[in-house]
């Protein structure tokens, strides 16, 4: 047991835990903005997929990290935007055409994969430069700290950005008002002159870019190669962070390091040889979901129209 | 018309309207096909004619087909009950691990006559995948979390669970990771002797006639609807919605540990890992298509079951990959779910522009 | 004072559909500066559709509105609001979960998206609410706050528009005498200042009191328009209600004396929490008798829901005790509170009284689908006695449906209403909870619901009707109480109060206040 309390296998476990949750963080951030506005984006983990996917391509051809990125981004958007139309436009059940989306996303990507790479024993790589850490100048060289939170990946650098900036938005702008209102009473947001509509669509669009971006890590960034259901119900884990969370992004920023580091733990541990059966390990971050859904589900305060549609002219009732 | 009463579950479009819907969906998910088939530079409809020669080539890939759709179907009429209840199972995989495992354990351990080893195993994966799925259901009917997230993160523990379970305590000499066979005694007999689809397709279609009995006839049929339709008024109504709303996954997930008996006892003879090739989701897609109707379901998996026999055999002549039955399950799926509120959209602007004196007559 | 110059705003020839049924019927509004018109009528005489067009939240099938005399389309909210139309809704259009400071701040979102400054806002709220006189409390979260502080903030978010027309739809329902006074001196305020105000309502008090000029509406059409110092009380209810009589149907002498004393309803000392806490029961008791009509009066969200849904076992009773003929009900649950003979039609006709998309033997039968009397083998339904029970309430009850296999969404109010009661009563119950059992209802319909309701009696069941409609509950109890915020009067005779006394009772007063 003494290798787990070295001071050299803690730093390394804290280092990889906050290099794990970057991708539950982004998408659960994202995801707060969706459910923010009222809408339960089941579809998460099918907009990472499509951001996995995307940026890989990308990646693979251009070499670019940016053009991946972007691609990333993009692709989770446009699989936003088709699950917010389904939502908003054809007002379908949130949940059914999420999980639908989900299948959808990932047979497209599987089919375009083989499409593209076929069947090849050696998988092809992303090959883009952006894998490596980025140590910040003076910060990293604190000791501990500084090792675990400042030689990061930076997209664990713009992970604390958006954080940074979702609070002030929620907090302090008209348009965090308005996606907190459209979430909490539609109609009342709309007669305070809110567009419901558009309102939903961009928080829905904002939510797609983060779940892309997440997906982007994974497969172009931590990986450097694109598997079938790559994200491996990440989605799932980012949706319960949102409800631990409490639907604020600096507790779903701490619930995501926590998760990432439970996950690297176990890693570890496999690594270190200890003799704990590794798929009782791997069970750890869905055991965890679970236990905090428990423990957290009683006492948390939705947004009040959370999964609902809203239906201007369905408000008579005579 | 007396029988037909109770037929109507909900204030669904005419017939007519259904069928046009489907055919719409259908119609969409090939032009979607031909349009990822022209892309990869192969002829639809060749690639049609392969898929549908190559599903039905011989008798054994007609009974692959049977085979195939077993475990779906048995999973899908589980959905459709907990669907009742306003619930989600979208566990099925994990409840289908946890009902194949123990009905392993029962058919290596138990040694019994034939019937008593098969009785025993299927009480015990009944228990096993009702207790997987009756969790997530009783923890949305106390504490209100979504019994979609629950079920996806017990699928996971169950797989692992059962990676566990056939890498270590339970694995059979040799290395690889599965149990031993269970007794060839206590094996389904199958239909036709080398073929994989086995006896368990009959009690398939006797539980399908069950659940539309159950659903369309009795008085707890009629309970669990009443609290899909409205948990407040069937409050209102006497009717013990929390304890129901359980229930109704309870079986869900019974009915998927049932489906993981069938298959070790009728398929595999033994649990390995990846048994279950998301069977659950699958189930959902096919259930919601099925508007949740226990000849629906039968219908939909047969359909998609040929469409994957169909795809693999062409996979050998043709480059398309399999996934391509994803990718046109969920196209259907989702047209289906999104047609009736577009004509619905389409139909009330057109209604908006009569004058209100003929507006009154439609 | 019609002098077209000043003409503010005009609607002309608005007429708006549902389901075929016009809700408002060719109507024509004008409204001057610095003017307060009321909008009087009943219940779905289609005052607020008509606002609701105004304010955009439904589109008019017909007709055209102009402001200061040019023709505009309002399709949102949003285009009413920069058209200079404020609206304080009979619903509060307010975030409950936002403070009160935040729902002004996105009331004046608009189309900006940037920062708030908060400074500025907390300014201009202050000097607002200081010049029209508003009390505001700004850091509360609003479902906290009690109804009139609600009605404030609701009423400074429609001035913060920069609105020259305030419509204010039933501002007074929910509110306590001196909250009213309040409001009143608040609106004069505002005329004062040049704002136009549409006040709808459907007393007459209080049209009398605070309007300009009366616009009288009855079934959706424009019956009258007259100058308020021109008319009178009298005038004015024979002009709204279009009829002599309201109430036909009166109870008949009693048929139980007090010899009878049986009591079939008990409850003593109850104590009941609302949802998120709005409205507690506080130490309520009342006793009903065999054969006794007990009728609660009181103003909408005074704690009726919460005592009905504590009497059906369908809300916790955290204190006290419930007798039903001697027997504790305390906490059962619905279904052994309803086999012990308690019926209810609950207030919700269409979603909780009935499932629109179920036949009318499926809505018979989800509220007796435990009893043994339509089970057979292997708990199958029996559809045949079922349908025999149909057909015999239908009968019995005149339900008028086109064909058995009717979706029971698909019927009128009232009929949906006499399903309800016909299941109800036909379950031969001890005692009968019926809460706004006739709102919205047309005349016949009532007055059939009224002849069963006494007819109920006379078999000897006990019947406790809640309503708002203080006529129907002077015209059937045998006694009454008022409730208002969660506590209830003492029980008195109809006839033992003046209409001025219970409506004080009801305004909050204590009993002492009305002697």
């Amino acid at each position: 047991m003494s290798v787990l309390l070295t001071r050299d296998f803690l730093v390394s476990l804290f280092a990889a835990g906050v290099r794990m949750s970057i991708p539950i963080m982004l998408p659960a951030l994202g995801e707060i903005y969706a459910e923010r506005s009222g809408i339960l984006n089941i579809n998460l983990e099918g907009q990472m997929l499509m951001g996995a996917f995307a940026s890989f391509i990308v990646g693979h051809y251009s070499g670019s990290v940016v053009l991946a990125l972007l691609a990333g981004a993009l692709a989770g958007m446009l699989q936003a935007l088709l699950m917010a139309t389904a939502c908003i436009q054809w007002k379908t059940q949130h949940v059914v055409i999420g999980i639908v989306l989900n299948m959808f996303a990932l047979g497209f990507t599987s089919f375009w994969y083989r499409v593209v790479f076929g069947v090849t024993i050696a998988p092809p790589m992303a090959n883009v430069s952006g894998g490596v850490s980025t140590p910040v100048p003076l910060l990293s060289n604190i000791p501990v700290l500084g090792e675990i939170l400042f030689s990061q990946h930076f997209l664990f650098y713009i992970a604390i950005a958006l954080v940074i900036v979702s609070r002030f938005v929620f907090n302090r702008t008209f348009f965090g008002l308005k996606i907190r209102s459209a979430g909490e009473y539609p109609l009342a947001a709309e007669t305070m002159g809110v567009n419901i509509c558009r309102t939903r669509y961009l928080s829905m669009m904002i939510c797609g870019v983060l779940a892309g971006l997440g997906g982007t890590f994974l497969s172009v960034l931590s990986l450097n190669r694109f598997v079938d259901n790559i994200t491996a119900s990440r989605g799932f884990i980012a949706l319960a962070i949102v409800i631990f969370g409490r639907w604020k992004p600096l507790p779903v920023f701490f619930s995501s390091l926590l998760f990432g580091t439970m996950d690297a733990f176990q890693l570890r541990l496999q690594s270190v040889g200890l003799n704990v059966p590794y798929h009782l390990l791997l069970m750890l971050p869905y055991l965890l979901t679970v236990l905090v859904m428990i423990m957290t589900s009683k006492n948390s305060k939705s947004p009040a129209a959370l999964g609902t549609n809203y239906n201007r002219e369905a408000m008579t009732d005579t | 018309m007396k029988q037909f009463l109770f037929k109507k579950r909900e204030n669904r479009p005419s017939f007519l309207d259904s069928v046009a819907n489907t055919c719409l969906a259908i119609a969409m998910a090939i032009i979607v096909s031909i349009i990822f088939i022209l892309s990869l530079g192969e002829n639809p409809i060749s690639v049609f004619e392969f898929i549908i020669r190559g599903a039905f080539r011989n008798t054994s890939s007609v009974l692959e087909i049977l085979a195939k759709s077993t475990p779906i179907i048995i999973i899908g009429l589980g959905v459709s009950i907990a669907a009742a209840t306003g619930m989600t199972n979208l566990g099925g995989d994990g409840q289908f691990y946890m009902g194949a495992i123990s009905a392993a354990i029962i058919g290596i351990y138990l040694e019994a006559p034939v019937w008593i080893v098969w009785i025993a195993a299927i009480c015990v994966s009944i228990l096993a995948g009702g207790i997987w799925g009756g969790f997530a259901g009783f923890l949305r009917a106390t504490i209100d979390t979504s019994e979609v997230i629950i079920a996806i993160m017990m699928n996971y523990i169950a797989l692992f669970l059962i990676g566990f379970l056939v890498s270590n305590p339970l694995q059979a000499p040799g290395g690889i990771p599965q149990t031993r066979a269970i007794p060839q005694i206590v094996q389904l007999p199958k239909l036709i002797a080398g073929s994989r689809a086995h006896w368990g397709i009959v009690f398939v279609a006797l539980l399908a006639l069950f659940v539309w009995f159950v659903m369309n006839r009795t008085v707890f049929g009629f309970q669990l609807l009443t609290i899909g339709k409205s948990a407040k008024a069937a409050q209102y109504g006497g009717i013990a919605v929390k304890k129901l709303s359980v229930t109704s996954m309870f079986i869900a997930g019974g009915f998927a540990g049932f489906a993981g008996m069938i298959e070790v006892f009728g398929t595999y003879y033994r649990v390995l890992e990846g048994i279950s090739s998301s069977f659950g989701f699958t189930a959902v897609m096919i259930a919601i298509l099925a508007r949740y109707r226990p000849l629906g379901i039968i219908v939909g998996s047969l359909l998609i079951s040929t469409l994957t026999v169909g795809v693999n055999s062409m996979q050998i002549a043709v480059n398309v990959p399999t996934s391509i039955v994803t990718v046109i399950q969920s196209v259907v799926v989702f047209s289906i779910l999104v047609m009736p509120k577009i004509r619905a959209n389409f139909q009330h602007a057109q209604r908006k522009r009569l004058p209100p004196d003929e507006r009154e007559e439609s | 004072m019609l002098n077209p110059a000043n003409t503010i705003l005009e609607m002309k020839g608005i007429s708006k559909f549902f389901d075929g049924k016009p809700a408002n019927d060719q109507i024509d509004l004008k409204v001057n500066e610095g003017e307060i018109v009321a909008l009087l009528g009943e219940n779905g005489a289609g005052k607020s559709t008509l606002m609701n067009i105004l304010f955009g939240l439904y589109q008019a099938d017909h007709g055209e509105i102009s402001i200061d005399g040019k023709v505009v389309s309002i399709n949102s909210p949003l285009d009413a609001i920069a058209l200079g139309i404020g609206m304080v809704h009979q619903h509060f259009m307010l975030i409950p979960a936002f403070d009160a400071y935040e729902n002004i701040a996105l009331s004046i979102s608009g189309k900006r998206n940037g920062l708030v400054n908060h400074q500025v806002i907390r300014e201009q709220i202050k000097k607002h609410s200081i010049q029209y006189n508003l009390s505001i409390v700004l850091d509360t979260i609003v479902q906290d706050l009690p109804v009139g502080l609600q009605q404030q903030v609701e009423i400074l978010k429609a001035l913060f528009g920069e609105c020259r027309i305030l419509v204010l739809d039933e501002p007074t329902g929910v509110l306590n005498e001196q909250e009213k006074i309040k409001l009143f001196s608040s609106l004069k305020e505002l005329k004062a200042a040049g704002l136009s105000i549409i006040f709808i309502s459907h007393k007459l008090d209080e049209v009398l009191d605070i309007s300009d000029r009366v616009v009288i509406l009855r079934k959706g059409k424009v019956v009258d328009s007259v100058t308020t110092n021109r008319t009178n009380k009298e005038d004015l209810a024979c002009r709204m209600v279009g009829r002599d009589v309201v109430f036909s149907v009166k109870k008949g002498p009693r048929l139980f004396d007090n010899k009878m004393k049986d009591r079939v309803l008990e409850i003593k000392n109850i104590e009941v929490h609302g949802k998120r806490n709005t409205q507690t029961i506080k130490d309520l008791s009342l006793t009903i008798h065999r054969g006794e009509l007990f009728g609660i009066a009181g103003v909408d969200g005074n704690g009726q829901s919460e005592l009905v849904e504590a009497l059906a076992g369908l809300r916790h009773v955290t204190k006290g005790k419930i007798f039903l003929n001697g027997n504790e009900i305390t906490n059962r649950s619905s279904r052994s509170i309803k086999q012990m003979g308690l019926a209810f039609v609950p207030e919700d006709r269409r979603s909780m009284g009935t499932i629109a998309s179920y036949s009318l033997d499926q809505n018979i039968f989800f509220r007796n689908s435990d009893s043994k009397t339509f089970r057979k083998h292997f708990g199958q339904i029996d559809k045949k006695k079922l349908h025999m029970l149909g057909d015999r309430l239908i009968k019995d009850y005149d339900i008028r449906i086109p064909h058995r296999d009717m979706l029971v969404g698909q019927l009128s109010g009232g009929n949906i209403q006499k399903v309800i009661l016909a299941r109800e009563i036909s379950s031969d119950p001890v005692v009968l909870v019926a809460m706004h059992p006739t709102r919205g209802l047309d005349v016949g319909a009532i007055e059939f619901i009224h002849t069963r309701l006494l007819e109920l009696l006379s078999s000897g069941a006990g019947i406790l009707l809640i309503s708002t409609e203080l006529d129907e509950i002077i015209s059937l109890s045998d006694q009454m109480a008022v409730i208002s915020n969660g506590k209830l009067s003492r029980p008195f005779r109809p006839d033992e109060l003046s209409l001025s006394q219970i409506g004080l009772l009801m305004g909050g007063s204590d009993e002492e206040a009305c002697r």
